[in-house]
């Protein structure tokens, strides 16, 4: 199982009592506690947006069937690079990537995450759109696998999540995918 | 406020965050936030912030999770301000 999630600092600005508020919704007293020390710097509040919508997607692949509450997933971050999300007594260790444009996080087996299974990519147009994004996880699961080119499709099922059909089989690679502004970016699970 | 003017009012609301034009375009009771608009969970907050703004009242955290369509943000903004 695997879960991404990206966010575009550079189309993520808002006002600072809008900020204020935004954390007030989604993020619990440790959380809220973890910024302040940061002065509530966006990319601290994306980071840990984006592991909750992460752990989100990951849980929703083990049948995890209820509504993204983002109070749900508390987020805990170490000071020397470690980080998790905690929901319902289990525990989801982050790999969370930070540059002054972004910030991504994912969620899954470490095969995935060193073994060329996950990506950012910069979109060539405007914004990164579904099609977009599509074709370039399509492209990396065609060569990472060997598949033959176009041979790859990948279709939402009823709760949304993206599954991988090859030559119309359905084949058990989990895949999670994000876009957000300028960025996408893919994950997806070893065979 | 009517129904079909409370709808108006989310329409206003919901637009900028929108990314599925053809479902914004139908849009009816009926519609889900995230699996029809393809409004993305951060502008879901966005979504909610706006109508506490709209609307002057406060939806809490736990209700969040209630915010799934146009119909079930109805409900809430019509018991809130009733």
């Amino acid at each position: 199982m695997v879960g991404n999630d990206i966010v575009d600092l550079t189309t993520s600005q808002v006002t600072a009592a809008r900020k204020m508020r935004f954390v007030a919704k989604v993020f619990n007293a440790k959380e809220r506690a973890f910024l302040a020390q940061g002065a509530y710097q966006s990319s601290d509040i994306w980071t840990l947006w984006a592991m909750k919508e992460s752990c989100y997607k990951y849980v929703v692949q083990h049948g995890y069937a209820k509504r993204f509450n983002p109070l749900d997933f508390s987020c805990q971050v170490a000071k020397v690079g470690k980080a998790q999300v905690a929901i319902n007594s289990n525990y989801y260790a982050c790999s969370l990537y930070t540059t002054e444009a972004y910030v991504y996080c994912a969620i899954g087996e470490d095969r995935a995450i060193t073994l060329g299974g996950h990506a950012v990519r910069t979109s060539e147009k405007a914004i990164m759109d579904s099609a977009e994004l599509y074709d370039y996880a399509i492209r990396a699961i065609e060569q990472r696998y060997g598949y033959k080119q176009n041979s790859v499709e990948i279709k939402l099922d009823v709760n949304r999540i993206p599954r991988i059909y090859v030559d119309k089989q359905f084949q058990p690679i989990h895949l999670s995918l994000s876009h957000d502004g300028k960025f996408g970016a893919y994950l997806f699970s070893s065979l | 406020m009517a129904n079909k003017e409370l709808i108006q009012v989310l329409t206003t609301i919901v637009k900028p965050y929108v990314q599925d034009q053809d479902a914004f375009e139908h849009i009816t009771e009926e519609t889900d936030f995230i699996n029809d608009l393809k409004i993305n969970s951060a502008h879901l907050i966005d979504v909610v912030l706006d109508i506490e703004d709209h609307f002057d009242i406060t939806i809490e955290n736990e209700e969040l999770e209630k915010m799934v369509s146009v119909g079930a943000a109805m409900a809430l903004i019509a018991e809130k301000t009733k």
